[in-house]
């Protein structure tokens, strides 16, 4: 009985949930889209081996607060700057994806990067892989 | 094999494209740990394989992970005498600790291999998109400051 109540009351309480499903609002994806995705998976942990210890604060465990660093240094007014977005067909686990990828780039002189996120939305319903998110970047 | 100057020099105006098996070679992306690790053969951690997908030889590319795994790492000016060759790194002061060979994952930090009396640096230009050599003066403007605090490490 006492386990029923708490299901109960834990099926009410936003915490206890699973984390929300995120789809992509277009097939294929459209710029707009991985954006809209990349930042509906902002609480994602920063779980898989490319993204932990990858923020840009060592204290960063979601993919909100890792692209936030990166977006934060554009604000610098020098230039340089841009956000770039590619949707590639592609299959993983054995199903038909969008490999979705957004990058936030600057390069002005030797102040060179590029650092973002990849994750794969299903062909047939849109819906983002949870497993899927990589945080890519090098240097 | 010994690392030595020669081969190094070997490297000077070399694409990243030339370097790497994988094809991990986008002028966009930042390739100075890359660089250092195809030619010291670090293949730990993020690797220009895992992100490209190739078949080649995996090397490392990021430059904390290189620092983590020095085997000591100190202020540029503390450099040990002895040390004939090994890393540099430049970046904010505050983004390390010597001690912890901790770097934070700012976007604006970069690695190269030192050697010799004169300390000559080996770095990946990624504006000049080759590889190319500098005095520790020079390379000590690589970025303004206050981001241009330099480091060694002893190689991993």
């Amino acid at each position: 009985m006492r386990l029923a109540l708490l299901a109960i009351l834990c099926l009410a309480a936003p915490a206890c949930r699973g984390p929300a499903t995120v789809k992509v609002a277009h097939l294929p994806p459209t710029s707009k889209d991985v954006i809209e995705a990349a930042l509906a998976s902002s609480q994602a942990p920063l779980s898989d081996s490319t993204c932990n210890g990858f923020g840009t604060e060592t204290t960063d465990k979601t993919i909100g607060r890792y692209l936030a660093g990166y977006l934060a240094e554009l604000a610098a007014p020098d230039g340089g700057n841009s956000l770039i977005t590619s949707v590639t067909p592609g299959t993983e686990a054995g199903q038909a994806v969008y490999v979705c990828r957004l990058m936030v780039r600057h390069a002005k002189g030797e102040d060179v990067w590029s650092w973002g996120v990849q994750f794969s939305a299903r062909q047939d319903d849109g819906s983002v892989l949870p497993n899927s998110i990589k945080c890519l970047g090098a240097g | 094999m010994p690392l030595t100057e020669t081969s190094l020099k070997a490297l000077l105006g070399k694409h990243i494209r030339d370097i790497c098996p994988n094809g991990y070679s986008s002028d966009s992306d930042n390739h100075c740990a890359h660089f250092v690790s195809h030619v010291l053969g670090y293949q730990f951690g993020a690797t220009c394989r895992m992100m490209q997908g190739g078949t080649g030889t995996a090397a490392c590319i990021r430059v904390q992970e290189v620092m983590l795994r020095c085997l000591q790492v100190g202020k540029w000016d503390e450099l040990p005498t002895p040390l004939f060759w090994g890393l540099v790194f430049i970046t904010r002061a505050s983004n390390v600790n010597t001690k912890t060979k901790v770097m934070v994952n700012v976007p604006r930090k970069h690695i190269g291999i030192f050697i010799g009396g004169p300390r000559t640096i080996y770095h990946y230009s990624n504006s000049r998109r080759q590889v190319v050599s500098q005095t520790p003066d020079e390379f000590s403007n690589h970025y303004a400051a206050p981001d241009n605090a330099m480091f060694w490490g002893s190689a991993p």
